[in-house]
C-alpha cells in the first residue's frame, strides 16, 4: 500500500464517519436516538439491513469459499426470501401494531416479563459475544497481510464505529451504512472487473467459467436429497429458512433497522429489496472466488495463501522439504497453465481438459501436503489460508488507488456491521432492562442518556472481547456457530407467540431453558467429539424442542391466566 | 393503520408482490440451475 492507498482508504472511512456524525447533530430524544425518528424510506432500509448483514467476514471469507469449495454455498441464501416474506407479513404488522422499539417488548404482551427478560438475554449474550469477532475477523487478516499492529487495527474499526454509533443512534447507523454500502458495491465490481480483464489475454470470461466448470467449481445448484452433502438446493430451502427467520425476525440488530421505517409500506419494501438482491449478490461474490481460481491458473499462486506461515516453515527445520515441495508445486503449476491454454486454443480439445483436472488435483494434494507439513511443524498454527485468497489477489495485482479502495471496503463492511450490533445491543439492555426494570419511572432524556452510555459500554466490551479472541481456524463460523446455539431457542419463543395462541407465560419460559440447556450440551459434547452433529441443526433443534416442550409443558399450566 | 399507507407502490396487494419475490426465487433458482449445467 502507498501513500494514494493510504489517503483513500482513510478518506473514505473518516469521510463517512464524520457525515454520519454531521448528519445526526441535531437528534433528539429518545424515539430519534433508537428508531431514527420513523423517517426512513424504504431504499435506506433494504441498505441497511444488507449491510448489517454483509459483515467483513463476507467480503473476505466468500470470495475464498469459492475458491475452495466452489459455487455451491450460495444455496445456503434460497430460504433467505421466504424467510423475508413471512416476516413483513407477520412479524412487521405487529411490530408496528405495538409500537414497539425493540422485539423483545412484543414477548411481554403476548406472554409476560420473564419471558421478554429471557429472549431479550439470549440476544445480548449471543450478539455480544458475535460482535467481538465482528471486529476481530478482519482486523486478525488485515494486521497480518499488511503488517499492521493488530490491537491497534481493532482500535482503529471499534473507535470510529463507536463514535458515530454513540452520537447519532439509529439514524447515523443507517445513514453511513447507505454509504458504506455503496463502497463496498463499487470496491467488489472494480475487483471483478479487473480479475475478468486481466484474464482476458488468456481466456474469454465463457472460456474461464469452462474451466472452473470443469473443475466443478461452478455447480451452484445440487437437487441431491443426500444428507452427507453439506449445501443442497433442501438445506438451503429448510436450513437457511430459519436462519434468516430467526436472524431477520428476530435479532434486534436486524428488527432496528426495519422497525425505524417511515411507514410498515416503507419497512416491507425494505425488506423486499434484499429478497430481491441478497442472492444475486452472494452468487457475484462467489463467482468472483471461482473466477479468482481461474486467474491463478494463469497467474502464478503461492503455495499457501498466508505468508507469515510460508516464512516460518522457511526458516524451520521443514525448510528443505519446503524448497522441494515448491520446486514442485511450480512445475504443476507450468504443466497446468500450459494444458489449460491448449483447451482454450481448442489444441488440445478434450485431452487438454483432462490434464488440466488431473494436474489440479495434484496442485491441491501439493497444497495439502503443505498445510501437513505446517501442522508437523506446529499444530498450533492455523493451516486455513482461504481467507487470505482475496487480500492477496487486491495487494499483489490490483493497481495502487483500488487497493485503498478496496481495503476501505474491508473496514467499511466491519463498521457497518458493528454500529448495528453496539446500537441494537445498547437498545435491547436499554429498553428491556434498563427502561422495564431499573427505572421505571425515568423521563425520556435519562433513557436517551442511558442509551448514549450503554451504546459506549458495548463498544468497549466489543473491542476487549476482540483484542483477547483467541484466532479461530474459521471465523465465518465462528460467529455462525455462537448465532445457532441461541437462535433455535429465539425463534421457537417467537414461532410459539405467533402461531400457537394457547401456549402462555410459564410454559414458554421452562421450555425455552431446558431448550437452551439441551442445545449447549450438544454443543459441549460436539466439542468433546462424542457427538457428531452439525451446528447448523442447533437451530432446529432449539426451535424443535422449544415448540414441543412449550405445547407439552402448557398441559400442565392449563389455569394459567393470560 | 391507514390502509393506503399500507398498501404497497405496486402491484396493488402484498400478496401479488410476495407472489412476484417467490416467483423470482424460482426464477434464479432455475437459472442457476441452468448456469451449472452449463459449463460441466
Amino acid at each position: 500500500m502507498n501513500s494514494l492507498d493510504l489517503f483513500i482508504l482513510f478518506s473514505t472511512l473518516f469521510g463517512i464517519v464524520a457525515y454520519g456524525v454531521w448528519k445526526t447533530r441535531h437528534s433528539k430524544g429518545i424515539e430519534g436516538y433508537l428508531k431514527g425518528d420513523g423517517t426512513m424510506k424504504w431504499g435506506a432500509i433494504g441498505l441497511s439491513v444488507m449491510a448489517t448483514q454483509a459483515s467483513a467476514i463476507t467480503f473476505i471469507s466468500t470470495p475464498g469459499q469459492a475458491y475452495d469449495s466452489g459455487m455451491a454455498f450460495v444455496q445456503n441464501y434460497l430460504g433467505l426470501p421466504i424467510a423475508l416474506v413471512i416476516i413483513s407479513a407477520v412479524f412487521i404488522p405487529i411490530y408496528y401494531k405495538l409500537k414497539v422499539f425493540t422485539a423483545y417488548e412484543y414477548l411481554e404482551s403476548r406472554f409476560d416479563l420473564k419471558v421478554r427478560l429471557l429472549g431479550a438475554f439470549l440476544f445480548l449474550l449471543q450478539r455480544g459475544l458475535a460482535a467481538g469477532i465482528t471486529i476481530y475477523a478482519p482486523a486478525i487478516i488485515i494486521s497480518t497481510i499488511l503488517d499492521w499492529n493488530l490491537t491497534l487495527t481493532i482500535l482503529l474499526v471499534g473507535v470510529l464505529v463507536i463514535i458515530y454509533t454513540y452520537s447519532g443512534g439509529t439514524r447515523a447507523v443507517s445513514i453511513t451504512q447507505k454509504h458504506q454500502m455503496t463502497v463496498i458495491l463499487i470496491g467488489m465490481l472494480a475487483a471483478f472487473a479487473m480479475i475478468v480483464y486481466y484474464l482476458s489475454p488468456y481466456a474469454s470470461f465463457g472460456e474461464a467459467l469452462s474451466l472452473a466448470g470443469a473443475l466443478g467449481k461452478t455447480e451452484a445448484i445440487d437437487l441431491d436429497f443426500s444428507f452427507e452433502k453439506r449445501y443442497t438446493v433442501w438445506s438451503g430451502l429448510t436450513g437457511g429458512l430459519f436462519l434468516a427467520l430467526s436472524y431477520f425476525g428476530t435479532d434486534q440488530s436486524q428488527v432496528q433497522r426495519y422497525i425505524g421505517g417511515k411507514n410498515i409500506t416503507e419497512s416491507r419494501m425494505g425488506l423486499m429489496f434484499n429478497a430481491v438482491l441478497k442472492i444475486p449478490m452472494q452468487f457475484l461474490i462467489l463467482l468472483m472466488g471461482v473466477m479468482l481460481y481461474i486467474f491463478y491458473v494463469f497467474y502464478t499462486p503461492p503455495l499457501h495463501f498466508n505468508e507469515q506461515t510460508v516464512a516460518q516453515i522457511e526458516t524451520s527445520s521443514k525448510k528443505d522439504t519446503f524448497v522441494e515441495m515448491k520446486a514442485n508445486f511450480d512445475q504443476l503449476l507450468i504443466d497446468r497453465k500450459n494444458a489449460a491454454s491448449n483447451f482454450v486454443s481448442k489444441e488440445g480439445g478434450e485431452k487438454a481438459l483432462e490434464e488440466f483436472k488431473a494436474l489440479d488435483v495434484k496442485i491441491n494434494e501439493n497444497r495439502d501436503s503443505f498445510k501437513n507439513l505446517v501442522a508437523e511443524f506446529d499444530s498450533s498454527i492455523k493451516t486455513k489460508d482461504s481467507d487470505y485468497v482475496f487480500l492477496t489477489f487486491i495487494l499483489n495485482y490490483l493497481p495502487h488507488g483500488l487497493i485503498g479502495l478496496l481495503i476501505a471496503v474491508i473496514f467499511s463492511a466491519a463498521m457497518s456491521s458493528t454500529s448495528s450490533e453496539l446500537n441494537s445491543l445498547a437498545s435491547t439492555t436499554a429498553i428491556d432492562f434498563y427502561k422495564r426494570v431499573l427505572n421505571k419511572n425515568g423521563s425520556d432524556k435519562d433513557f436517551l442518556k442511558a442509551s448514549k452510555m450503554l451504546t459506549l459500554a458495548w463498544g468497549v466490551i466489543a473491542i476487549i472481547f476482540a483484542i483477547i479472541a483467541n484466532n479461530a481456524e474459521n471465523l465465518i463460523e465462528a460467529v455462525n456457530i455462537i448465532g445457532s446455539i441461541f437462535y433455535g431457542t429465539i425463534l421457537g419463543i417467537f414461532l410459539v407467540a405467533f402461531f400457537f395462541k394457547t401456549v402462555r407465560g410459564n410454559a414458554v419460559f421452562i421450555a425455552a431453558i431446558l431448550s437452551e440447556i439441551i442445545v449447549l450440551v450438544c454443543h459441549t459434547l460436539n466439542e468433546l467429539e462424542i457427538l457428531n452433529v452439525s451446528y447448523l441443526l442447533y437451530n432446529v433443534i432449539g426451535c424443535g424442542l422449544t415448540i414441543i416442550l412449550s405445547l407439552i409443558l402448557q398441559l400442565f399450566f392449563k389455569n394459567e391466566k393470560i | 393503520m391507514d390502509q393506503e399507507e399500507n398498501k404497497p407502490p405496486f402491484l396493488e396487494s402484498w400478496k401479488n408482490i410476495y407472489m412476484l419475490i417467490l416467483g423470482n426465487l424460482i426464477f434464479m433458482v432455475l437459472l442457476m440451475y441452468l448456469f451449472s449445467k452449463s459449463f460441466i
